[in-house]
């Protein structure tokens, strides 16, 4: 299965609607904080991760076909969030998608902001579907660090190279709570030291080009 | 030698990180030469230190240029983000070059000529099962008709001259063309088949290497070895000429033969289209990477001669992408 930003895009739609009713919201949350600040904390903080959880599987249910591997994914999960919560590993994300640029990937495929502010999310609704964007961008990530963005072989009929792009089952299934996502990432994209090398001259091109150049043209009559 | 234009090569080779010294000098002297000639080596221009067209083209291309080559070829690294093995046959077409590896270690490497920008070599990795030593080339119809059906009407012998034979489609029957009245024949009604039997002129040379693919792509030698000595190399119709194709077959026969080159001798002796099934496949991969490294690091740039870098780019800020 092959991940596009497709899903992102339908994730951030209904996020940023929601968004918008959030301070017409506000009021109805003060009256429902106050009723329920009546009962003790770990019922309120249990009842806050049973939210979660139904509005993760409500998302999915919106979201994805009942056989998606995303959906089988959170059912194995029991719905319980594997980003949202744990503040550690969603900055742990964010802070690798934000490298995308050095090895000269788009930043605009990835919902950084969203994921920047999940950790500020409260409303349940919101933070499933925050909680799908992560997993989502992981994928994304994922698979284009390790077989590029692009569909070769729709750029050029005589591009005829098909990417060993990496399986979402597998993908998902290194999702455990010791991965270090850094790591991860690294053993994604080409691990030759030419491709290091290669992200070395484009680090070192880009402050040519943006702090000067090569100056003068040779003139063209030859030396 | 003194030129007024050297003090823009010296300034621009230095800014560009080459040794190079007293920057306004006018005098094209020996250290200067050696610059030049490193400079069009790791370029892909013949290293003659003559700073003629191609050189002063290459050397002016502008840094952001670069930059976005070097940014389409991280992608292109990225679609071929797998282990090759330790013997595999690596042909990158922009370098004009190929290589096989066995063990992991470069054992042959040779020029090579792709195809022509109308006839473009295409991009994909396949595997090589077998040789044919003296080959007969099958002439594809588009080159039969469009090519020599035309000399074969202006030039009575020119089969005979080319050691070639008319055939009807389907069977081993040869035509006498002398019998035949060759002018009735328009590209669109002509009927035969142009077999090329084996010999010196054979467009296929002494031997082709065949990893069956459909693009009907493979290697193979060729008499045209002038063409190896040119700086860019797109004259065929699609195939991959070898400059050194006999030191290929000796490599390729190494792990099964106890001497190689004796036993491929033999069989090209005997002037006899002969099939030699290798051992065990050998993966093929048709690259092309316009920027890439030697085994000593050294960057190397090469000119976009099918205009697929532009294409790739172009898809790329579609998808987003920036260089800055």
């Amino acid at each position: 299965m092959l991940c596009d930003q497709t899903k992102i895009s339908n994730l951030k739609k209904t996020f940023l609607l929601f968004d918008k009713l959030v301070l017409s919201k506000f009021i109805w949350v003060l009256i429902v904080f106050n009723f329920f600040s009546f009962s003790s904390f770990s019922q309120v903080s249990e009842s806050k991760e049973d939210l979660l959880r139904s509005s993760l599987e409500a998302s999915l249910a919106e979201f994805y076909q009942s056989d998606h591997p995303i959906t089988s994914f959170y059912i194995e999960r029991n719905f319980k969030p594997y980003w949202i919560g744990n503040d550690e590993r969603l900055q742990s994300l964010a802070r690798s998608i934000s490298k995308a640029e050095f090895h000269g990937l788009p930043l605009s495929r990835y919902p950084l902001r969203e994921l920047s502010q999940a950790i500020y999310e409260k409303e349940p609704s919101q933070r499933a579907k925050l909680e799908l964007m992560a997993t989502e961008a992981f994928l994304l990530f994922s698979q284009d660090l390790s077989g590029g963005i692009l569909k070769p072989n729709k750029i050029d009929d005589n591009i005829n190279v098909i990417p060993d792009r990496r399986d979402v089952n597998m993908l998902l299934g290194s999702l455990t709570n010791n991965l270090d996502l850094n790591l991860f990432f690294q053993e994604l994209y080409p691990s030759s030291s030419e491709y290091k090398n290669l992200l070395n001259e484009f680090r070192r091109l880009r402050e040519i080009t943006l702090n000067g150049s090569w100056g003068d043209l040779v003139p063209v009559d030859a030396v | 030698m003194t030129h007024e234009n050297v003090p823009f090569l010296r300034k621009r080779l230095s800014k560009m990180g080459y040794p190079v010294y007293e920057i306004h000098s006018r005098l094209f002297d020996e250290k200067l030469n050696e610059s030049v000639k490193r400079f069009q080596e790791y370029h892909g221009l013949n290293p003659d230190g003559v700073f003629g067209k191609r050189s002063i083209e290459a050397i002016n291309v502008p840094p952001k240029t670069r930059l976005i080559q070097v940014l389409v070829n991280l992608e292109r690294m990225r679609w071929n983000n797998r282990d090759r093995g330790s013997e595999y046959v690596l042909v990158n077409q922009p370098n004009f070059h190929a290589y096989f590896k066995s063990r992991n270690e470069k054992v042959w490497q040779s020029r090579v000529v792709i195809g022509l920008p109308s006839n473009q070599t295409a991009e994909f990795n396949d595997t090589m099962t077998h040789m044919v030593v003296n080959p007969t080339w099958h002439v594809p119809k588009s080159i039969a008709v469009d090519e020599y059906l035309p000399l074969i009407q202006s030039d009575p012998n020119f089969l005979a001259d080319n050691e070639m034979v008319l055939m009807v489609r389907g069977t081993d029957t040869i035509i006498d063309s002398s019998l035949i009245d060759m002018q009735a024949f328009t590209p669109d009604n002509f009927p035969f088949l142009i077999k090329q039997i084996p010999s010196n002129i054979n467009a296929l040379g002494l031997v082709k290497f065949m990893f069956p693919n459909k693009f009907s792509i493979y290697m193979h030698d060729t008499p045209m070895k002038d063409l190896f000595f040119k700086d860019e190399r797109t004259f065929s119709h699609g195939c991959i000429r070898l400059q050194e194709p006999f030191q290929f077959a000796y490599s390729l026969l190494r792990d099964q033969e106890v001497e190689p080159e004796k036993k491929f001798q033999e069989v090209l002796e005997k002037e006899e289209e002969t099939y030699i099934n290798l051992s065990r496949k050998i993966p093929v991969y048709i690259t092309y990477r316009t920027v890439f490294f030697d085994e000593f690091g050294q960057i190397h740039y090469r000119a976009d001669v099918y205009g697929r870098d532009a294409l790739v780019y172009m898809a790329l800020v579609e998808a987003g992408v920036s260089v800055y």
